[in-house]
């Protein structure tokens, strides 16, 4: 990036040199701006990350009972023949989407239209004469699936979050570096040759004056 | 809308297990994505293994980055536990611009 350029175009006067300057503030007032949001966001993204992350353990920890309960139901039933009960569970219920707004940014919001977790009369299967393990694990993974939709809805928004702070470093940064530079240099440069012109006609003047004296 | 899982056997069993309908069992070396496709209809969280999505990094990449907001990927450790670190911290360096210690947050 040359820190010569300047904007092209331009002609050495006054006009010019106002318009330049006018966009050079505007440049450095969205500058300003941008960089509060970007921080602000940043902020923002600190304090979603911690909850993620609590979230996240959860939800692991979680997900490591339930499958040690699968495999126990698996070892009791068969592996095979759990597969095939599964065909007659009950689908669980709807999620139910909306959208939320942090800071500019659309995040999702995810809600189960009744909790996951069910009864055992409601899961669609007779539990009679089937090993308890299977119940068990079918418990756990309610319980897991009921954390996964906050972990769902929370890992997406730091991710949309990080993407919009990306895109506001790029700005700001495209805008100190390159385009408010290059306004600057502009105006030297129109003011340097006004200056120029200014000089010539006052010496051009001042020749005149003496050879009209002479 | 629905939640699909896409993954394993033991892990589809295990949704199946909690009322889930919407699931596909797959193997390490078939083609996530177009699996991944399949289920996008209607549905609000897609789930699958973090070791699959390891395996089709860029398929899964571009899968998210389709602008759709839903269906939400997540990505979850299998019956072995967790297969890398999870995607919070590379999140945190493109925030950032540094890495930062998860643990210090």
């Amino acid at each position: 990036m040359s820190s010569e350029e300047i904007v092209e175009d331009v002609r050495p006067i006054r006009m010019d040199l106002l318009e330049m300057e006018e966009r050079l503030e505007l440049a450095e007032k969205g500058h300003d701006l941008l960089e509060e949001k970007r921080d602000a966001l940043v902020m923002e993204f600190f304090d979603i990350l911690k909850e993620a992350k609590g979230i996240r353990e959860e939800f692991e920890e979680q997900l490591e009972i339930a499958f040690e309960r699968l495999i126990e139901a698996q070892a009791s039933f068969g592996p095979e023949r759990l597969d095939s009960l599964t065909d007659s569970i009950e689908e669980t219920t709807d999620i139910e989407t909306a959208k939320s707004n942090i800071m500019g940014v659309t995040v999702p919001l995810l809600e189960m239209e009744e909790s996951p977790k069910r009864d055992f009369t409601e899961r669609g299967y007779s539990t009679i004469g089937l090993p308890p393990q299977i119940d068990e694990a079918a418990i756990e993974f309610e319980e897991a699936l009921e954390k996964v939709i906050k972990l769902a809805e929370i890992e997406e928004s730091i991710r949309l979050l990080t993407e919009e702070i990306e895109r506001t470093k790029r700005r700001v940064n495209a805008l100190e570096y390159n385009l408010i530079p290059k306004f600057e240099n502009t105006v030297d440069y129109i003011e340097m040759k006004l200056d120029e012109m200014e000089r010539e006609s006052f010496f051009r003047l001042k020749r005149v004056k003496n050879k009209l004296e002479r | 809308m629905d939640i699909a899982v896409v993954a394993d056997e033991d892990t589809v069993t295990g949704f199946r297990l909690a009322g889930i309908k919407k699931t596909e069992i797959i193997e390490e070396s078939e083609d996530l994505k177009q699996n991944l496709e399949k289920h996008k209809e209607d549905t609000g969280i897609l789930i699958t293994t973090e070791r699959l999505a390891e395996k089709h990094r860029e398929e899964v990449n571009s899968f998210k980055e389709e602008g759709n907001m839903f269906p939400i990927l997540v990505e979850i450790p299998d019956k072995f536990g967790s297969a890398k670190e999870t995607e919070l911290q590379d999140l945190v360096k493109k925030a950032i611009g540094v890495e930062v210690e998860l643990e210090d947050i």
